[in-house]
């Protein structure tokens, strides 16, 4: 006995294209400064990179002109734009000559990161964020992104924190997970926090406001009565 | 004795029969309407103005430097005015449809009709516009990011002080966020132990002044969704945004028509035919002229799973 069932006749449509929405090519940007250019990814504090659309009309991408004499978005005001704020903007082959780590979904208009994969059929992107992390950690070994300042770290815990308590009563498991990356950050903060240097170089200041050259003496304790 | 089905009557039967209508494919065709945060950050168009980059200056007037103290008999010395400037390049965004005489012949259901395409043209300039919009607005200095996690009531709070924390930060604001971040916190909202905090939704009156994408107000933001709002963190999350008038800048250029061939939509999208009789092809082209910037940090980028 067969299990097969019978039809008619068999489909001849070919398989689905990927159905993504068109999305411009675009660079990574770091921004190292900001109090909140960092966050914790699967484990690892990373900066948190936005992306730089390459989009005529967008944050002063303009028209220009490829090699071939074709038209292609001119990003150069707004990379100087991103370097005048401190801003590192990381370049495509920042693994090495012939590599990028953005990549065109094949038969569409979509640009993604290649920790990005997209199926045909569905456009729903699956992410691999444990190598997209590792990679962006890797920025900062690597010296392209400098290292998180202590004020960033220290805010990154501060948000982590609140977010923890927040969520306690209504998302517990939210509250664990904000925990968790609060540790991440508090680990990095107990390795760095001892190689800040005092503020022995600010200058002191009298009543009047007018800097002094002298150190002003240490005010005696109150006493409490 | 023959018996006449529609299989032996295949000479005279059609395999298929178009529906008296046609419906439209599903994406994201909701644009964001003209809120008053976003119109606060309209510059004029680059018409008779000699280049296509509109500068804006950010001038440190009005309490931007404070008076300092200054002793008895001391000459005050002078401050500059403290200044900068952001810029806005306007570009043409344009879409062509070549449609042949045959084509247009036969189509039984208006799609190629040329009001049809004019209509498609001026929504599809406005989505654009969104675009452009969402490209800039994951770019904000000051970010609630919690990557791989869905966003909550917890974290819109969190996202709303810093930018009430943020100076100059005021009046009304605007919050865009991705369809999926949308849902994810209307469920928090929705199921979570909360506290007295008042969700209101938009009604069918706002909604036809503000369109689809308007969704309601929360704690004085109006909430727009959209799924134009880009991608953050290699695709694992989204980036929306929370933001106040003067956050982005924006300009465009006003279009005319020139000739019979040539329709200006609202000043704003330039609808044109464009006849090949040697092809027998009829070309229906749109462009506008629009540019968007980030201007100042009066804003803040929402990050969560997508």
């Amino acid at each position: 006995m067969s299990h097969t069932p019978t039809i008619a006749s068999a489909t001849s449509v070919a398989p689905s294209a990927v159905p993504l929405q068109s999305s411009p090519p675009f660079y990574l940007v770091a921004r190292p400064q900001s109090p909140y250019g960092w966050m914790v990814m699967c484990g690892r504090v990373v900066p948190a990179l936005r992306k730089l659309m390459l989009v005529e009309g967008a944050n002063g991408v303009s028209t220009g002109r490829d090699g071939a004499g074709r038209p292609a978005p001119n990003p150069r005001h707004a990379l100087d734009d991103a370097r005048e704020r401190g801003e590192v903007v990381v370049p495509w082959d920042v693994d090495g000559p012939g590599t990028s780590y953005i990549r065109r979904v094949p038969n569409t208009n979509a640009w993604v990161t290649r920790w990005e994969t997209a199926y045909a059929g569905t456009d729903r992107v699956t992410t691999d964020s444990e190598g997209y992390a590792q990679w962006a950690e890797s920025l900062v070994t690597r010296g392209i992104v400098p290292a998180p300042p202590l004020y960033a770290l220290q805010t990154l815990a501060a948000d982590r924190q609140a977010i923890a308590v927040r969520e306690a009563l209504k998302r517990p498991d939210l509250a664990a997970g904000a925990q968790a990356e609060l540790a991440v950050v508090r680990a990095l903060l107990d390795r760095l926090e001892p190689a800040v240097l005092p503020v022995d170089d600010a200058p002191q200041v009298a009543l009047d406001g007018e800097a002094v050259d002298e150190p002003a003496p240490a005010p005696a304790p109150r006493r409490r009565r | 004795m023959g018996v006449t089905t529609t299989t032996t009557l295949s000479d005279s039967l059609l395999t298929q029969a178009l529906a008296a209508q046609y419906e439209l494919l599903v994406a994201n065709r909701d644009a964001l309407p003209m809120h008053p945060v976003l119109q606060a950050g309209y510059k004029g168009s680059v018409n008779m103005r000699a280049s296509n980059v509109i500068k804006v200056p950010l001038v440190g007037l009005l309490g931007y430097d404070v008076a300092a103290g200054v002793g008895e008999n001391v000459a005050v010395a002078p401050t500059d005015v403290t200044d900068s400037s952001y810029t806005i390049t306007v570009t043409r965004h344009a879409k062509a449809y070549t449609a042949t005489d045959l084509a247009k012949i036969v189509d039984a259901l208006g799609i190629l009709d040329p009001a049809t395409l004019a209509a498609d043209a001026a929504r599809s300039s406005a989505i654009r516009w969104t675009d452009l919009v969402c490209d800039v607005i994951d770019g904000f200095s000051t970010t609630e990011s919690h990557t791989g996690v869905d966003l909550t009531t917890a974290h819109v709070l969190s996202a709303l002080a810093k930018l009430n924390a943020l100076p100059s930060a005021t009046g009304p604001a605007i919050g865009i966020l991705h369809l999926q971040q949308w849902g994810d916190w209307m469920q928090d909202l929705g199921t979570a132990v909360g506290g007295a905090l008042q969700f209101t939704p938009a009604t069918g009156e706002v909604i036809n002044l503000r369109g689809q994408a308007y969704q309601g107000s929360y704690l004085g933001v109006d909430w727009f969704k959209s799924g134009r709002v880009v991608s953050a963190n290699a695709g694992a999350d989204r980036a929306g945004a929370v933001m106040c008038a003067g956050a982005i800048g924006w300009a465009d250029a006003i279009v005319e028509a020139v000739d019979s061939n040539q329709v200006s939509i609202g000043g704003k999208v330039l609808f044109e035919r464009a006849r090949d009789g040697l092809t027998g092809n009829t070309q229906y082209v749109s462009s506008s002229f629009m540019g968007v910037s980030k201007a100042q940090e009066l804003g803040v980028s929402i990050i969560s799973d997508l």
